[in-house]
């Protein structure tokens, strides 16, 4: 993974990520990306799906420190097949904004597809924006690493690893 | 349900937890027959390995009876019989697909917690750390198992469930660290550590064509049971290994050496008194007595084959390693892969593991089970626990 702040201010940054994805047709991954059914699976650790469909998806995101944040992540570009770019705001008036590209491009033979996810983020606003965003700051990773990787178990093996429900003696009090 | 659960550093409990439910369309509920303990299993009980969490229920090392189907299984019914691999694999990824099914791309929910230590993540594992996925194990009266058509192998008739139990980690693990040795006619195989995976290593390399087998323990009682496998059998508190091993293989050194002893192992000498200082003041995880001494006893040009657990070591010589020219192959248990092969040998009679089965008692006694175990108490080789 590739992440660098890309200018003067805090709270800036963009990182890219990619995987590859063996079983599934490589345009078919970029409308899966779309897919709002996809995407509540994809995200459901991490956000509540509000409503909407492909070309604008609302969501509560949780935050560290129990904070929840309202989005909405519009579709700003999709060439069918190759890529799908979304820009993503606060409805709330809040600064913080991030836009996402997803993209796939060839694997070597047997290799699949390579899923790239590459991810711009802002949160202006000083220093308190630069401590938000080291509370928000799992998120870049979040959305790159651990969506992306979600993104993919559920392409190739059909489902999400989960330790929904997972026994353990953590309920006995 | 009732559980064997962690709770701390060498605390554990048998308590009662939730029932484990069905939560994707490809798992099934397993009602657990047996469940073993494991050597691995040691090192987060002794607080070697991080990432448990209180409460956690352990255990990978089990067989039982599908009681409950998910929606997208197709080669299993209730009431099947089944044998589960330790580790969780999809079997539609890159490296299941290349039958490297515990490097798993797609069943390890807690593969951050990895990739900033291995770079990539491996498969999930029942019972284990959370580095390792956090599922639940097998030391339970049920326990869910996830992608259960790659995983689950049914029993024959004929085959007890004592019988199947092993071909869950110990033989499977034990015979892939033989087939990594690729073994040729002639060849000497030596085998560090007496426990169920090494002494499935040895029945495993007599079974690829190994002509002798060297095994090197301290235990009297572990010893015996290699000799009764046909392996010649050296006492490292009696002997020089590395010399003794020259001498019984004239002068070459074995042709290749199997590490199946892990980051607890017991030595003599300076270097084995530096790492348990180290390890008890968390300077590293390990104490590498026995992979440093095979990699000094095989013979040029051998095969190093690895298959004890090891978390972060200091001093492991390289450079040994590599003007000996030596290849190195480790991992942890591609189940799935020897499986089936080790259940036609069980079922041929050409393997037998139910004596690794030294001590059985219901979960209930889990916790002196583990006692023994670690102890190494009344011979305790494997103590295999009924859930009921």
């Amino acid at each position: 993974m590739h992440e660098e702040n890309t200018g003067p201010d805090h709270g800036q940054g963009r990182l890219r990520r990619t995987l590859s994805v063996r079983g599934v047709e490589s345009g078919a991954l970029v409308e899966a990306w779309r897919n709002p059914e996809v995407q509540r699976q994809v995200m459901a650790e991490f956000a509540d799906w509000l409503g909407g469909d492909a070309g604008s998806m609302r969501w509560r995101l949780h935050l560290p420190m129990d904070r929840e944040l309202e989005v909405e992540s519009r579709e700003v570009g999709h060439e069918p097949g190759r890529r799908v770019r979304h820009a993503t705001r606060s409805t709330n008036a809040h600064p913080a904004s991030m836009e996402c590209e997803f993209f796939v491009q060839p694997a070597p033979a047997g290799r699949g597809t390579e899923a790239v996810l590459a991810v711009e983020y802002a949160m202006p606003g000083g220093v308190a924006a630069d401590m938000a965003l080291k509370l928000f700051g799992a998120v870049p990773d979040v959305l790159a690493g651990r969506v992306l990787r979600r993104f993919k178990a559920l392409m190739e093996a059909g489902e999400i690893p989960t330790l929904a429900r997972n026994p353990s003696a953590r309920d006995r009090d | 349900m009732r559980a064997l659960c962690w709770n701390g550093v060498n605390d554990l409990r048998v308590e009662t937890v939730p029932d484990p439910v069905l939560v994707n369309p490809r798992d099934v509920i397993l009602k657990v027959n047996l469940t073993t303990t494991c050597g691995s299993d040691l090192h987060f009980i002794d607080g070697y390995l991080p990432t448990m969490r209180e409460g956690d229920v352990i255990g990978h090392e089990f067989m039982g009876e599908v009681v409950e189907i998910g929606a997208e299984v197709r080669r299993l019914r209730p009431g099947t019989r089944v044998v589960v691999p330790s580790f969780i694999s999809c079997g539609r990824c890159w490296h299941c697909d290349h039958q490297e099914f515990s490097l798993c791309d797609n069943t390890n929910p807690h593969a951050e917690i990895q990739e900033p230590m291995l770079g990539y993540p491996t498969a999930g594992i029942y019972g284990y750390t959370h580095a390792f996925g956090g599922y639940a194990g097998s030391h339970a009266q049920y326990v869910r198992v996830p992608h259960a058509d790659v995983g689950c192998l049914e029993v024959p008739d004929g085959v007890s469930d004592m019988d199947a139990l092993f071909l869950s980690d110990a033989a499977p693990t034990g015979f892939m660290g033989a087939d990594y040795c690729d073994i040729q006619g002639g060849d000497i195989v030596a085998v560090w550590g007496c426990g169920g995976v090494g002494l499935m290593a040895m029945a495993g390399a007599f079974l690829l064509g190994a002509e002798r087998v060297i095994a090197i323990d301290r235990f009297p009682e572990r010893l015996a049971l290699a000799r009764g496998l046909g392996a010649e059998t050296l006492d490292y508190t009696e002997v020089d290994v590395v010399d003794a091993l020259r001498e019984l293989t004239g002068g070459r050194g074995p042709d290749a050496c199997i590490d199946a002893v892990g980051m607890e192992a017991h030595g003599t000498g300076a270097q084995y008194a530096v790492d348990r200082a180290k390890q008890a003041l968390h300077l590293h995880t390990d104490r590498g007595e026995a992979l440093r001494q095979a990699i000094r006893a095989c013979r040029k040009g051998g095969v190093l084959s690895i298959l004890g657990v090891y978390g972060l070591m200091d001093k492991f010589p390289i450079g040994v390693v590599m003007n000996k020219g030596l290849t190195v192959r480790a991992s942890q248990v591609h189940g799935p892969r020897y499986l089936p092969r080790l259940m036609a040998y069980a079922q041929a009679g050409r393997l037998s593991t139910s004596f690794l089965a030294t001590h059985v008692m219901p979960l209930e006694e889990a916790v002196r089970g583990y006692e023994m175990f670690k102890k190494k108490e009344d011979g305790c080789v494997r103590a295999v626990f009924r859930p009921g």
